[in-house]
């Protein structure tokens, strides 16, 4: 294995890279555009602040359209959409659009189950001091979920990973896609274990630090 | 009373201010100037006690200086001034309804709501808040509605009664009008407050 190690050692840095840019757009979308829908997938369910029944059904339906693709068809699926907004369908740039369109819904989702978990109560005591909607957003609702949507975002960003192995059919590259074309594809075993043991390193990192950071926000 | 929930019909009038008439914007101002407290407290439990304190003088757009000597000085008025820095989650019952009072006293309201304020607190805990209290009603001349189902609550701190049933005032009648019987007490031991006897402790 050092062999193959020292071998790839260019090509698997390389990977890492992608992965990374891949990955780290993907979060970003995630929590830029995630977290405000997922607090709007929130306010507008039955018996929420600003329960709204169109409203929630069609963020709803898109969100679980998105989420029941096989990803590998929905990123062929939003090929021109990629093309449209990169002006390519192929490499690590125009991969990041199908990871991020599923990152912002996956995340979306998250989101609204933690908020859901913030007592009633809070929100009454928020409204009864005259808190504005934005103000009982971030000082109220995000304050109290802080440490579920860390959690959330470390689960997300861990599938992120994962998603981000296949983006190899739109010339996405990325550590998975080493693994397959220089481990699998010609038949070097030793390279798709050490390929997948740097993905085993890399998602222990991410959730040791996610759970760290969750449990310290955590005062409750 | 202040709109948390809306009525199905008439008006809300608090403080000369018809709340019912009054658009979103201008309801929330004078949401900040009515205190709330809960059975619950619904404190935020990621914030300090003085940040909880702090919250609604936020909202009202208090300066940063002004806001701390103002946490400080409510919550020595509570008497946790030595917990300022802890999170609620580390206080008993009792201590977190201080700091919910201590919230809601802090952006000096001419009234205080309490939401049913004893009805999860023990019978020693529950005197120590009434006591509370009643003393912002008399040393601070701040009006206080308590909705409970306790009667002892009502019989001790209490001047004016109203009963509900159904969303409508069944009776009315005040201290004035009716001595009201003393409460039962309390103080002293369980045995003390159950028997009415005062028993011989069994541990020394």
């Amino acid at each position: 294995m050092w062999d193959s190690m020292l071998k790839y050692q260019e090509q698997m840095w390389q990977s890492i890279g992608e992965t990374f840019v891949m990955v780290g757009i993907s979060v970003g979308a995630a929590v830029l555009l995630g977290l405000p829908l997922g607090t709007l997938l929130y306010f507008c369910r039955k018996g929420q602040l600003y329960e709204n029944r169109s409203l929630s059904l069609t963020l709803n339906s898109i969100v679980n359209i998105i989420r029941s693709f096989p990803f590998l068809l929905l990123v062929v699926a939003l090929i021109p959409v990629t093309r449209f907004l990169v002006g390519t369908a192929i490499g690590t740039v125009a991969a990041t659009v199908p990871l991020s369109v599923v990152a912002v819904a996956y995340y979306s989702r998250l989101v609204e189950q933690s908020l859901l978990e913030v007592p009633k109560g809070t929100i009454e005591a928020a409204l009864s001091m005259g808190a504005s909607k934005f103000e009982l957003i971030f000082k109220f609702l995000y304050k109290e979920a802080r440490s579920g949507l860390v959690l959330g975002l470390t689960a997300s960003t861990i599938s992120f990973i994962s998603f981000s192995t296949v983006m190899g059919v739109v010339g996405g590259g990325g550590v998975g896609d080493f693994a397959i074309r220089y481990g699998y594809q010609r038949f070097e075993t030793e390279v798709m274990a050490y390929a997948i043991v740097v993905m085993i390193v890399l998602v222990q990192i991410i959730q040791f630090t996610g759970s760290t950071a969750a449990r310290l926000l955590d005062k409750r | 009373m202040n709109l948390l929930e809306r009525p199905d019909k008439g008006t809300v009038t608090v403080g000369g201010k018809e709340l019912t008439a009054l658009p979103e914007k201008q309801l929330r101002r004078e949401r900040q100037k009515i205190g709330m407290i809960f059975q619950h407290f619904n404190l935020v439990g990621n914030a300090t006690v003085s940040c909880n304190v702090a919250i609604p003088l936020e909202l009202a757009g208090v300066k940063r200086e002004e806001r701390l000597k103002r946490v400080a000085e409510v919550l020595d008025y509570v008497g946790l001034a030595d917990k300022a820095q802890q999170y609620p989650a580390q206080l008993s019952g009792g201590q977190r309804q201080r700091v919910a009072i201590a919230r809601a006293l802090a952006n000096s309201p001419q009234l205080l709501l309490c939401d049913e304020p004893t009805s999860a607190l023990d019978p020693g805990t529950t005197a120590d808040i009434l006591g509370v209290l009643k003393d912002i009603n008399a040393a601070l001349g701040v009006t206080i509605v308590i909705v409970t189902h306790e009667l002892d609550v009502v019989r001790s701190i209490c001047n004016e009664v109203s009963v509900m049933k159904d969303g409508e005032i069944v009776d009315s009648f005040s201290r004035e009008e009716h001595e009201f019987l003393p409460p039962a007490g309390h103080s002293g031991s369980y045995r003390q407050q159950i028997t009415g006897k005062a028993g011989e402790d069994h541990v020394g």
